[in-house]
Parts: structure tokens; sequence; C-alpha cells
């Protein structure tokens, strides 16, 4: 029996592609956070960016109303000052601007630093400063304008207002000082984020390298997976074996081109019928139907299955095979089998063809141990007898013939039987080239060579009906024609005179020859045993012979593929049978 | 007759064996009678006392070859051992064939025993001897027991 292998590239393939696939998730896995740590960081850093850009724009924004409120105060002063020189009105027309404006803008610096106690209490004790440098001013244009001047000069040469002022120059310069120190603060955590993104930048870099590593590995996949796809659809398509794919309903979801050479079907009607249609005798079917399966542990242990079935071809024609099914399931659901159909028509042939010889075999060894041995035996023991005997001179002459005739006689039977034996064993090697024979002139032939054997008759009297023409082998047809007719004149009766008769029926599919004769006859016991080799009915004093001529004649018949038997009636005659294929038109 | 201890159906058609196995059988011709037949079909008109022999004796003893013209050992074998009273005569299978598928045959068919013929006449004559020893001399034959 030929032994199945499912491809086992398929097998390679499969665990190839379960570590790339397991490879494959990791990879996915790390790329997933990364891009999640990418995102973060971007966020981050927008979210610093704009935090630090609102921070650098409060920082501006208090930088330059510092700068607007001192100047403001300046203003103030500058106005105080020309008009106190002066005593121009016109010249008193910056206080009054900056007066204006100065309660406002400290209001908007205050609300500016609102958030920082650290600057806003600084803020307040410019406000406050401030408010009392303004006073001051107010106070020395009020005397100058109500009083004298010099009494307005009285209260600015007691330097308190340039003390003021001092004052709120240096609490201006240290709010700069913070600002300014906050801002190379911002600036810095500007350039950290600006690393971060750097860095992000080139971790996105390095994934964009990945994915394309991946896609193109991807592919390269992909063109393995189509390569051994196409591979391994061409051994299922040109595998010897038929190979059948089913759902686990039982139905064909495809077959290649041997399966349907073995069913005789064409390729194209196969798919979609069910299994059990090709194989419906056995219950092939019922075991791929996922229902009938035992749901315990055996399960695991039915596959693969393998059977020998007949499947059922086109016409009905029933065809020996041997089968084989697998069961591939992928998760839960997805079943399939796989169904391996071998042919063993030739095979099977073989196998009964050696069955045959080995019979024959068997057949010829029985022969050798059992016909063989008592005319062998005979020889030895009387030859044996005489060798002792004789010497003493005590064997009577009687005695003495007789004892030689045993050994004599063992020899010639001896003799005999390996003879026959041997043409019977040759009988297959005489074949060569079938011919067409004349059945009537091989009748012929075979009645004027007997007519010349038993010269003191006056011929044979053989009747026959019109024989036909078939295809044999010439020689041993001959053999078999002259062995039943010389039978037929040894077994004769002795109370009338030999009449045979050769007919041939037409059966359709062959010839049916009947070789009739009105000798002793057979009796029905012993029909079967007439055609075993060496199988005798007769003592060698009656009617001497090996019995090998029946047996020969039954071997020719098998030979040229036909049957033969007998029938007979005691004292009446016998009657042989045999066929003969007809000569194909 | 009186001191006849058994009467012994020789069947066999060898003339040559025939020869042998009577003149063993007359060393001790005063206590067996042997009769001789040639085939299986006498054989069993023998037994059956028919076709010529209405006058035998039921034998207490067989000698029977297998390979006989006819009906052969095996066959009256079967014969004998499927028949209610012939079945308890002993049957001494004595045969050439020295085959596996014979001996076993013989034994599934109920044969009492199965015998070799030996090649030298010597050993021939000392075996039937042996033979005629036991089964007439030591072994209580069926027919001698009281009914």
């Amino acid at each position: 029996m030929s032994e199945f292998l499912w491809p086992k590239v398929t097998l390679v393939m499969h665990s190839k592609l379960h570590n790339n696939h397991i490879a494959s998730a990791k990879a996915l896995a790390v790329t997933f956070v990364l891009l999640i740590v990418v995102i973060g960081v971007s966020l981050w850093a927008r979210y610093i960016e704009n935090d630090v850009s609102d921070r650098l724009a409060d920082i501006a924004a208090i930088k330059s109303q510092l700068t607007i409120t001192f100047s403001l105060l300046q203003d103030a002063e500058t106005g105080q000052r020309g008009y106190l020189i002066t005593q121009e009105q016109e010249y008193l027309a910056p206080y009054l601007t900056a007066i204006k404006r100065i309660s406002a803008a400290l209001d908007h610096l205050a609300q500016l630093t609102a958030d920082s106690p650290a600057l806003s209490n600084r803020v307040a004790m410019i406000s406050e400063l401030a408010g009392e440098k303004l006073q001051e001013l107010a106070l020395t244009i009020h005397l100058a304008q109500t009083q004298s001047i010099e009494q307005a000069a009285e209260v600015v040469h007691t330097n308190l207002g340039r003390q003021l002022m001092d004052s709120v120059r240096t609490h201006i310069s240290d709010l700069h000082a913070i600002e300014d120190h906050a801002y190379r603060n911002q600036m810095a955590q500007l350039d950290r984020v600006g690393q971060w993104r750097l860095m992000s930048d080139v971790v996105v870099f390095l994934l964009f390298v990945f994915a394309a590593l991946y896609v193109t590995r991807f592919y390269k996949l992909l063109g393995l997976l189509q390569k051994e796809r196409s591979y391994l659809n061409a051994v299922l398509e040109y595998a010897p074996v038929g190979i059948v794919l089913v759902d686990g309903g039982g139905v064909i979801e495809s077959a290649n081109e041997e399966f349907s050479k073995i069913l005789g079907e064409t390729k194209g009607g196969i798919a979609g019928r069910s299994l059990a249609s090709y194989f419906p005798k056995q219950h092939l079917g019922a075991i791929l139907n996922s229902q009938e399966v035992p749901t315990n542990q055996t399960e695991s242990a039915r596959y693969p299955f393998r059977c020998e079935q007949k499947a059922l071809g086109r016409r009905g024609r029933l065809v020996p095979v041997e089968v084989l099914v697998d069961k591939a399931q992928i998760g839960e659901t997805d079943v399939r089998f796989v169904v391996i159909v071998n042919d063993i028509t030739e095979q099977k042939k073989a196998h009964d063809l050696i069955k045959n010889q080995n019979l024959e075999l068997q057949n010829f060894a029985y022969v050798c141990s059992h016909d063989l041995q008592e005319p062998l035996r005979m020889i030895s023991m009387y030859s044996g007898e005489l060798k002792k005997q004789l010497p003493s001179g005590v064997l009577a002459e009687e005695s003495l013939a007789r004892y030689m005739d045993y050994v004599v006689d063992g020899a010639v039977r001896a003799q005999n039987l390996v003879r026959d034996l041997l043409s019977f064993s040759r009988l297959e090697y005489q074949t060569n080239q079938l011919e067409l024979v004349d059945t009537a002139e091989l009748l012929d032939s075979v009645v004027a060579v007997q007519d010349l054997l038993e010269s003191n008759q006056i011929g044979l009297n053989v009747k026959r009906n019109e024989l036909p023409v078939v295809r044999g082998h010439q020689t041993i047809l001959y053999q078999l024609f002259q062995n039943i007719i010389s039978n037929a004149v040894k077994y004769q009766s002795k109370e009338r005179a030999l009449a045979i008769s050769v007919t041939a029926s037409d059966q359709i599919a062959c010839w049916q020859f009947a070789i009739q004769d009105n000798g002793i006859g057979i009796d029905k016991r012993h029909f079967d045993k007439i055609f075993v080799i060496f199988k005798r009915l007769h003592h060698q004093n009656e009617y001497p012979g090996t019995g090998i001529g029946l047996a020969i004649c039954k071997k020719i018949v098998e030979i040229h593929g036909g049957k033969m038997w007998a029938e007979s009636t005691v004292g009446e005659g016998s009657t042989f049978f045999f066929t003969l294929k007809k000569v194909q038109a | 007759m009186a001191n006849v201890l058994a009467e012994v159906l020789l069947v066999e058609d060898n003339p040559a064996d025939i020869e042998m196995t009577m003149r063993a059988f007359e060393k001790a011709r005063f206590r067996n009678k042997i009769h001789s037949v040639r085939d299986g079909d006498e054989a069993l008109d023998f037994l059956y006392k028919r076709g010529g022999y209405e006058d035998a004796v039921t034998p207490d003893i067989i000698l029977l070859d297998l390979n006989m013209p006819k009906t052969d050992g095996k066959e009256v074998l079967a014969d004998i051992k499927a028949h209610t009273e012939l079945k308890r005569i002993p049957v001494i299978i004595m045969t050439s064939s020295e085959s596996d598928q014979d001996v076993l045959q013989s034994y599934d068919l109920h044969a009492n025993c199965y015998i070799v013929k030996p090649v030298d006449a010597r050993k021939f004559f000392d075996i039937v001897n042996r033979v005629e020893n036991f089964w007439v001399d030591i072994v209580v034959l069926p027919s001698k027991v009281e009914q």
C-alpha cells in the first residue's frame, strides 16, 4: 500500500506564518506604545508652549506697563518742574495728561500682577509711592498757584519728591529684573520642550522607517505566500492521488484532476456535490458529518482516518480506492476535511495475481510432497528390499519379479508425473502473441491425429455444428481439444461405438463449447475432482494415466479468460463445457 | 477363529504398499484378520455392507490411505466419522503425504492418528508392526466393550 503524505510544506508555512504573526503582534504593540508617547509628547509640548507664550505675553505686558507707568510719573514731574520754573500754564500740560492716565495705568499693572503676590505687593508699594509722589506734585503746584513760588520751592527743596521718585524707580527696576528672570526661565523651558520635540520627531521618523520596512516585509511575505500557494496548488492539482476538500457539512469545495479521473467525471461537476454521493455504500458520508462525530476525546484519535472503499464513478462504475480522511479545524467553527483518494484497481489486480500465483505455488508444493512422494517411496523401499534379500537367495523368483515391477512402475510413474507437472507449469510460458484460431480447423487436425494413433479404427465419429474463430494461443488450444477428445476415446464404453459431438453456442460475450461423448461417464460426486491435478477416478490397471489431462484443459481455458466444467451421467456419457471469449469486432 | 482379536480393514490403492502391510500383519496373523479394499468407494461399500460386500464384517480398526482414485481417504474419513456407529472405529491414516494441510485436515476430520509411510522397507515393516501391536494388543477397542 502506498503511504499518503500530506504535503509537509503547509506545515512549514504555518509555523513560519505563526512565528511571524507573534513577531508582528509584538512589533505592533511597541509601535502603538511609541505612537502614544509621541502624541503625548506633542500634546505636552504644545501645552507648555502655549503656557510659555502666555507667560511671555504677560511678562511683556507687565514690563511695558511698568515703563508706561514710570514714564507717566516722569511726565507728571516734568510738567510740574516746567510750571514751577516758568509759571506758564501751558508747561503744566504733560502733568495734567499724566495724572489723568496714571491711576488707570497703576490699576492695569495691579491687574496684570494680581496672580503673583510677590509682584502685586511691589505694585501696591509702587502705587502708594506714586500716590505720595503725586500728592507732593499736586501740593507744589497748588502752592505755586495760590501762595508763592518760593513756598513751592521750599517743598521741592525738602527732596521728598526726589526720594519718592527714586524709590519708585528702584521698585520698577526690581520688577523688571524679576520679569527678566521669569522671561529667561520661560525661554529655558521652551528650549527643553524643543529638545523633547526633536526626540519625538526622531521617534516618528524611526517609526516611519520601521513601517516602511514592515510593509516591505509584508509584501515579501505575501509574495512568498503566493509562491507557496501556487506551488501547493500545483502539488494538489497534479498529485497522482485524488485530493478533495470538503466542508464541515460534507459538501465538496474543490477536487483535483486525479479525483475526477478516478471517477471518470468531468471536473466541473464535482464541486458543490456531497461527498457521500461518491461513497454511498459505506459510512464515509457519516464520518464527515460533524454532527455524528462523538464529542468525547476519541474524536482526535479518529483522524487521520484510513479505509478502503468502493467509490461510485460514472455510470455506476465501482472503483476500489484507498481513502484517507483528515480533519482540518481552524478555530472553533471552521471545520474542513481533506480527503485523499487513491485508485487501487491496479494494486488489487496485482494482489489477486500474486494470490493466484501463491496458490499455484502452494499447489505445486503440495503435489510434490504428495503425489511425487509415493512412486519415489516405492522405488526406494523395494530396491532396498531387493538389495537386502538378493544376496541371501531366499527370495522367490516370483517375488523378485514383482519387486522389480514395483520399482520400475514407481520410476515410470515418477517420470510421468514430473513430465506432466512440467508441461502443466509451462503452459503459461508457451503463450506468446494472441492469434486468430479457427476451432473447426483445430478439431480437424486433432481428429486426424487421433485417427492415426488408433489405426485399427474406421475413424472417429465426430459430429459438429459450425465452429467459430476465436482469439487465442493456437498451440495450447490444440492441446485443449486433443485432451478432451483423447479422453473420450480412452474412456469410451465397451458396449457401444464411440460418438462425439462438438458444438459451440453463442453466449453474447463468449462462445460456449460443449464436447459430448457416449462413454462410461463420471459420477456426479467427482465432478469437482476431475479438474484437480493428479486426481484420478480409476486405478492404473483399469485406465493408466497421471491425472493431468483435464487439469491442463482447465488451465488452458482459464489462461484464455474462460471457464470449464463438466456434466455427466454414469454409463451414458460426459459433456465437457468451456467458454472462450469472442473475437472483438 | 476364536483367537482373532481384530478385524482390520486396509484401504490402499497401491499394490506394493498392500503387499508390505499384509506381510507385516502376517507376523501376528493368529490374532488379526486383514481385509483389503483398493479405493474409497470400495471401502464405503465394505463398511456399509453393499455392492458385493453384503457379508463383510464390521472392522475393528481401519488403516486408511489418503491419496486414492475416486472417493479419496478424506471423504471416506468424513463419512465414517459422521456415522453414528462407524465413527467409533479407530481410523489410522497411513499415507505418503507429509503435507501439513493433510495432517491438520485429517485430525479435523477426527482421524485417530496420522502416520507418514516411511521410505525404508524395514521401517515400514516396523511401523506397521507397532501400529498393529498398539491398536490390537494394547488399546481397548470400542468393539470389544459390551454394548
